[in-house]
């Protein structure tokens, strides 16, 4: 089941990627870049008043992680930071150990394990919106930060 | 009555001539069809029952020679069929055609987004069709697998049925949907029909060869089609003298009539 809706999945997200754009406002930046695959991706985030999340992303590179990257944005939306965080550690168990959960994206996309040298595309986004929110919780005065301080290279 | 003077027609046939090849296959059809209603065409083969459903549909074979298609209202004389489909209209297929390469799974959900107007994720659509799926008795794995390619007869007439689910249309024209079915499928396709008329008001064209069936749909009225022509329509007391007498009897009968009339 997982393997066929892993192509389904990825090419859905990799043709109509949601929540590409920079929004407006955006108090967090984030680069993510591995150097292995030449994937690149920009990650705008917004938290909210009520400490809820929204992303946006930017980039180019394989399907694999431009699909993975509308994936976290989508599943992220509007959820708050703490279930984020949490969210975040799941998917990247999920996508490097697999689950028997079949209904989510997330869960399609640990399709990816039967390309191994895939799954740091995969991984890519989620380790860059880790680093992007540990950032902004050191920084408790949540500095507007237009450009990345650090950059999350995956090798 | 009274009450259908006052609404439009959903589709009105008006000297509806059309030939393919050179071929007339209907000749002067006439027939104002109302919103919710169920109407069942029968017929010997070869009548024109088909041509006529692959005429409203559009089929750029058939050629209309005069009259006119209203659907809604407008004359869909000219329209292509797929703006046919986006404004309402819907043909079941009485075979179905096998598409290798072209997956089920991205089929309905293309079908869905193009009729709805909305996108949706791959894993949120399974979960919309999960119910419908389980309604027609359909395994999830047919997802995966090529439009009706390697498909059994009942497997076809059911996605058939998931498609007209999905799209809910103004007006269905099930061209012989119910044939190649067993007892369940059968009762199926009349559950389908009944439960679509009643949530989302659509309006049946249906073409059928079996009385129980018919019987069972309780049409608002009854057709038979000899030689590209309606001589008759009516209620269920046509249903009974086709079973009895056969199309020979209403064939020869529609003879002496058009005799008397000259």
């Amino acid at each position: 089941m997982i393997n066929e809706l892993y192509q389904e999945v990825l090419l859905d997200h990799y043709k109509k990627p949601r929540f590409k754009t920079i929004p407006e406002g955006y108090t967090l930046c984030q680069e993510g870049e591995n150097p292995s695959c030449g994937d690149f991706i920009q990650l705008y985030c917004t938290i909210s008043k009520n400490d809820r999340l929204q992303c946006h992303f930017q980039g180019h590179g394989c399907s694999v992680s431009q699909a993975s990257a509308s994936i976290l944005c989508q599943t992220l939306h509007n959820k708050p930071k703490n279930e984020c965080l949490d969210l975040l550690m799941k998917a990247q168990a999920l996508i490097k150990n697999g689950s028997d959960e079949e209904d989510s994206d997330i869960a399609a996309l640990s399709g990816v394990r039967q390309f191994p040298i895939r799954i740091k595309c995969a991984i890519l986004p989620w380790k860059t919106l880790e680093l992007c929110l540990s950032q902004s919780s050191k920084d408790s005065s949540q500095s507007f930060s237009h450009k990345p301080h650090l950059k999350v290279v995956i090798s | 009555m009274n009450t259908s003077q006052k609404i439009q027609p959903i589709l009105s046939l008006k000297d509806l001539c059309v030939s393919i090849h050179e071929k007339q296959v209907l000749d002067s059809v006439f027939l104002d069809v109302f919103p919710s209603e169920i109407h069942v065409i029968m017929g010997p083969n070869g009548g024109g029952k088909s041509s006529l459903s692959q005429t409203i549909m559009g089929n750029p074979d058939y050629k209309v020679t005069k009259g006119s298609i209203e659907f809604l209202g407008d004359d869909i004389k000219e329209t292509p069929t797929h703006e046919r489909s986006l404004k309402g209209l819907f043909l079941g297929f009485q075979y179905p055609v096998a598409i290798p390469g072209l997956k089920i799974s991205e089929f309905l959900k293309n079908l869905y987004e193009l009729h709805t107007g909305t996108s949706l994720g791959v894993v949120e659509f399974r979960k919309l069709i999960k119910a419908d799926m389980e309604f027609l008795n359909l395994s999830p794995s047919i997802l995966k697998r090529y439009l009706n390619d390697g498909f059994s007869g009942g497997e076809m007439k059911r996605l058939e049925m998931l498609q007209l689910l999905l799209i809910k249309p103004k007006l269905a024209i099930l061209d012989e949907l119910d044939s190649g079915l067993d007892i369940d499928g059968q009762r199926l396709v009349k559950d389908l029909i009944l439960k679509l008329q009643k949530s989302s008001h659509t309006t049946f064209f249906i073409i059928s060869h079996y009385q129980a069936f018919i019987e069972s749909l309780e049409p608002n009225s009854i057709h038979v089609l000899l030689n590209g022509n309606f001589p008759h329509s009516g209620g269920m007391d046509i249903l009974s003298t086709v079973q009895e007498k056969g199309y020979d009897f209403l064939k020869k009968s529609s003879h002496s009539l058009s005799q008397d009339n000259v």
